[in-house]
């Protein structure tokens, strides 16, 4: 799923301070932690009350939007509002704002969200790890199913470097797993070493430099 | 320099002449005088010497420069060090092609330590390759006579491609695969992190010897106790040895006279290392020692003799 | 008893020591003092459920809340009143009004007749209170206890079964007819609006009894057979597609604004408006009294089915409609009925202060842990509260 951390508050009214009317759509896609309609509305009373506490009469409509990287569905989902308020928050990912944007280019559109990486979230806590990079060239076959590009500090497709020590990693002071350690072992595991004493050429930058674009499915 | 070798080091390794590197470490300056008077005192007693590229990711002046000013005023050949973490693949095969026409001729391949690490942590890390892609695109270098996408060179460099190795790595297993792959991609040589243990060590030899890849092994002879308790505490995975570190302590303590003491601690070291060195040349195909002893090069000719030539 | 802060002892002057409390208590809280031949209880244990005063037969083990004599005066008056059936229902599974009515109507009563008397467990009811309330006028009696599975004190309801089949036997035997007291069950679990779903798959996330999958294409189903109602998946759900009966987002929501109007308005600047959202196991006579409309000095309370049901956006809501502090009420550390979800519970208030700082309102919400069977640690917490938020400027 897309991870995003909330942007704070101030950041936000910086952003919508001219208008009076915003509209709060929330998105029930991938966005992680899910921000659809109980996201909206909390953020249109916390930006009611802030505005009152500032002395300025905020108006804020909370919706939430299917998929706001659908051009489609934003447009039906939010058309009706579109003309009523000043301004639209996306509680989306940085697709659903640039959509938005697309869909409606008359109107200001904010972001409430800092989008931070694709990642997960295992059952046991609240914590969310980065997994993928989308670098396009994806190498989890023969890696054990982990990725070095994600999860190793450096990236390094011939780890592990000497910053790891009993399996973990220099990088943030030897509390995370170092991502090639895993992948021994999970190669070890599965009888796969011959993998890992391969050597990975350098990489094509070219597939990992944005913008990049990819035709539709026509099957 | 050598006839049908490219480097001192290389004729030493090719002729299996046990061979003794040591290490300068150029800082954030201007003036590196210092620098080349440290390579004057190493001066025939090591074979070449490791320039350090912004190690522990800081900031320092250009390695491939203090190579050039090392090897110009000193007359001491160095084995260039160059790093991943702060040039992409044009930038490093630039200073690569810049390194050959100033004279350097060893190269050691390394990843770099990470830039969260060093004195410039927001720092954006490059590692566009990594250590074992870098050692490749040298040999293509010098091979192929082309950088890594293909295009020609017009007079290809030559230079002779070292790696890293790290004895203490858990597991070996892992470590050794790893050698493997850089042996792949073309490692000419291989030079160690220090290590003290010397069972770790003997298996590390005995395990990598069918590369047939010459491995000079890092010491480090311990100049006080506290910097021994600094390396303790803070190189992970790369204990000092606790008999070592008690004698240090006691002499550190009991010793008032400075001169005495910095006897009995020279005594200590050459003691420790002397077996040390003895033994693995006895029962390995170790093919030389990396002596890091910056700042603490009067250790290093007494430590020569008594490990020999 | 009123005296002392304990809400339950053991009178060793009745105390027989026969053992059975020992043998019922589902907490292995009383032990038997062999020298003296008496019941010792274990307070830091005891869950409160009351089942061994219920079981006593001499009557040695007094409880703070629904005494005897209480609750026979609640019965005189209701029959007075012409209420002649009595209805007992448990705190953790009773109903909402509608629902209730529904019912007992399955039962042939008429629920303008019955008096209902909501207890924290079935399993506290002494058979005694029954057969008095027969000697009162009572023409039926029907016992609600949890469903067996969904019983907060382990054995309560399973003790409420076999007490009524004891009962009904004796009633026969009595020539009363064992149709004077009947038994149904009940317990109120999270149901899925698969319209609103959006599979997001949070509530399987959190959910401490597993008992939430995520089936294709993406909708949630409870598992009723794991289901213990405490809400927590309704508090996360960001699409307000899970609701248990009477404790559903709507309808919480709607509470606070319609009587917010009431607090707010009403609020002097001495006295300030408070939300107190109360685990209904953590406190038992302000909630009754809330229940019966009675309400506490310009304190409104809401009750939650387990700490960890507390609703952030309820909290926020409360705040922008001008209550001056909201007072989240769980249960001691080691005294949740779930699955710590009073540890939950004050994680996220912790976030939610966090949250709240960015408009200068984290002072104004808490979370007090406290146990019904300390009898004033509840008015300690909630007066300290009151305290605090009125120290703050408006």
């Amino acid at each position: 799923m897309i991870v995003t951390r909330e942007k704070p508050l101030d950041e936000i009214l910086g952003y919508i301070w001219p208008f009076t009317k915003i509209l709060i759509a929330g998105c029930d896609g991938c966005v992680h932690p899910p921000r659809g309609l109980r996201e909206a509305k909390t953020y249109a009373l916390m930006i009611e009350m802030a505005g009152k506490a500032k002395g300025k009469q905020f108006e804020c409509i909370p919706v939430t939007v299917a998929k706001q990287c659908d051009n489609n569905i934003v447009y039906t989902s939010l058309q009706s509002y579109i003309n009523e308020v000043d301004a639209v928050l996306s509680l989306a990912c940085g697709v659903g704002v640039q959509v938005i944007v697309e869909v409606f280019p008359d109107i200001p559109v904010f972001p409430a969200q800092n989008t931070v990486f694709m990642g997960s979230q295992p059952k046991e806590g609240a914590i969310f790890y980065e997994k993928c990079r989308a670098c396009g060239e994806c190498l989890l076959g023969y890696t054990g199913g982990i990725c070095p590009v994600t999860r190793c500090a450096k990236s390094l497709l011939n780890g592990p470097c000497g910053g790891q020590v009993n399996g973990k990693c220099e990088v943030g002071g030897w509390v995370r797993d170092c991502a090639w350690y895993l992948i021994y072992q999970r190669l070890k595991k599965l009888g796969r070493l011959d993998l890992f004493e391969e050597f990975r050429p350098p990489r094509d930058q070219r597939i990992a430099s944005s913008p990049r674009e990819v035709g539709g499915l026509v099957r | 320099m050598s006839g049908q070798y490219i480097s001192e080091l290389e004729r030493h390794l090719k002729e299996g002449k046990f061979v003794y590197t040591g290490e300068l470490e150029p800082e954030k300056t201007t003036d590196i005088s210092e620098t080349i008077e440290m390579a004057r005192e190493l001066k025939g007693y090591v074979v070449a010497c490791n320039v350090t590229d912004n190690p522990r990711a800081c900031a320092y002046i250009s390695s491939v420069v203090a190579s050039y000013l090392i090897q110009k005023e000193a007359g001491m050949e160095v084995i260039f060090q160059l790093t991943c973490r702060d040039r992409n693949r044009l930038a490093l095969t630039s200073e690569l092609l810049g390194a050959y026409a100033l004279g350097i001729r060893n190269v050691l391949a390394l990843t770099g330590d990470h830039t969260t690490l060093g004195d410039n942590p927001q720092a954006k890390p490059v590692f566009d390759l990594d250590s074992a892609q870098l050692i490749y695109m040298i040999r293509k270098m010098v091979d192929e006579k082309t950088d890594l996408a293909g295009n020609p060179i017009h007079h290809p460099p030559k230079f002779i491609v070292g790696g890293v190795a790290n004895p203490n790595a858990e597991p070996l297993e892992a470590e050794i695969l790893k050698f493997a792959r850089k042996v792949k991609a073309g490692m000419q040589f291989c030079q160690t992190q220090v290590t003290f243990d010397i069972e770790k060590t003997k298996a590390f030899l005995k395990e990598v010897e069918r590369f047939e890849v010459p491995v000079i092994l890092g010491i480090f002879p311990l100049k006080s106790y506290g910097i021994a308790e600094f390396f303790d505490k803070n190189v992970p995975g790369c204990a000092v040895p606790r008999h070592l570190l008690e004698s240090l302590r006691e002499m550190d303590k009991g010793i008032t006279d400075k001169q005495k003491r910095k006897q009995k601690i020279d005594e200590l070291n050459i003691e420790f290392f002397g077996e040390f060195c003895r033994e693995l040349r006895k029962t390995t195909r170790l093919a030389g020692l990396h002596v890091m002893a910056v700042g603490y090069t009067r250790i290093i000719p007494p430590l020569i003799e008594v490990i020999g030539r | 008893m009123g005296e002392g802060e304990y809400g339950m002892r053991v009178n060793e002057n009745l105390c027989g020591g026969c053992g059975i409390c020992v043998s019922i208590c589902p907490y292995e809280a009383i032990t038997l003092d062999e020298e003296k031949q008496r019941a010792v209880l274990d307070l830091e244990k005891c869950m409160f459920c009351g089942l061994c005063a219920s079981s006593c037969p001499s009557g040695a083990i007094e409880v703070a809340y629904y005494e005897l004599d209480e609750l026979c005066d609640y019965v005189k008056k209701a029959v007075d009143a012409g209420k002649r059936v009595l209805a007992i229902t448990c705190r953790g599974s009773t109903p909402p009004e509608e629902e209730l009515k529904r019912m007992l109507e399955a039962h042939s009563i008429n629920a303008d007749e019955a008096a209902v008397v909501t207890v924290p467990c079935a399993g506290r009811v002494r058979m005694e209170f029954l057969l008095k309330s027969y000697t009162l006028g009572v023409e039926k009696a029907i016992l609600i206890p949890c469903e067996a599975d969904y019983c907060r004190f382990k054995r309560g309801s399973t003790a409420s079964v076999k007490r009524v089949a004891l009962l009904r036997s004796l009633l026969a035997t009595l020539g009363i007819g064992e149709d004077w007291l009947v038994l149904a069950q009940s317990a109120r679990r999270a149901e899925v609006d698969a319209y609103r779903c959006q599979g997001c798959g949070r509530c399987a996330l959190t959910c401490p009894y597993e008992a939430i999958t995520i089936n294709p294409p993406g909708i949630a189903e409870v598992d009723a057979s794991k289901c213990m109602g405490c809400g927590l998946c309704l508090a996360v759900c960001p699409a307000f597609a899970i609701s248990i009966k009477g404790f559903e987002y709507d309808e919480i929501s709607q509470r606070i604004r319609s009587e917010a109007s009431k607090y707010v308005s009403a609020k002097t600047r001495e006295k300030p408006a408070i939300l107190l959202l109360c685990c209904q196991w953590s406190e038992y006579t302000a909630l009754d009294e809330a229940r019966e409309g009675k309400a506490l000095d310009n304190v409104c309370v809401v009750e939650l089915p387990c700490a960890s049901r507390v609703d952030s956006l309820h909290i926020i809501e409360a705040l922008s409609l001008g209550f001056d502090g909201v007072l989240v009420v769980a249960c001691r550390k080691d005294e949740c009925k779930f699955e710590d979800g009073n540890l939950k519970a004050e994680e996220r208030i912790s976030a939610l202060k966090e949250f709240l700082s960015q408009v200068g309102l984290a002072d104004r919400v808490e979370i007090a842990f406290v146990s019904p069977k300390y009898l004033s640690e509840f008015r300690d917490s909630l007066s300290k509260f009151v305290e605090k938020i009125s120290s703050l400027s408006p």
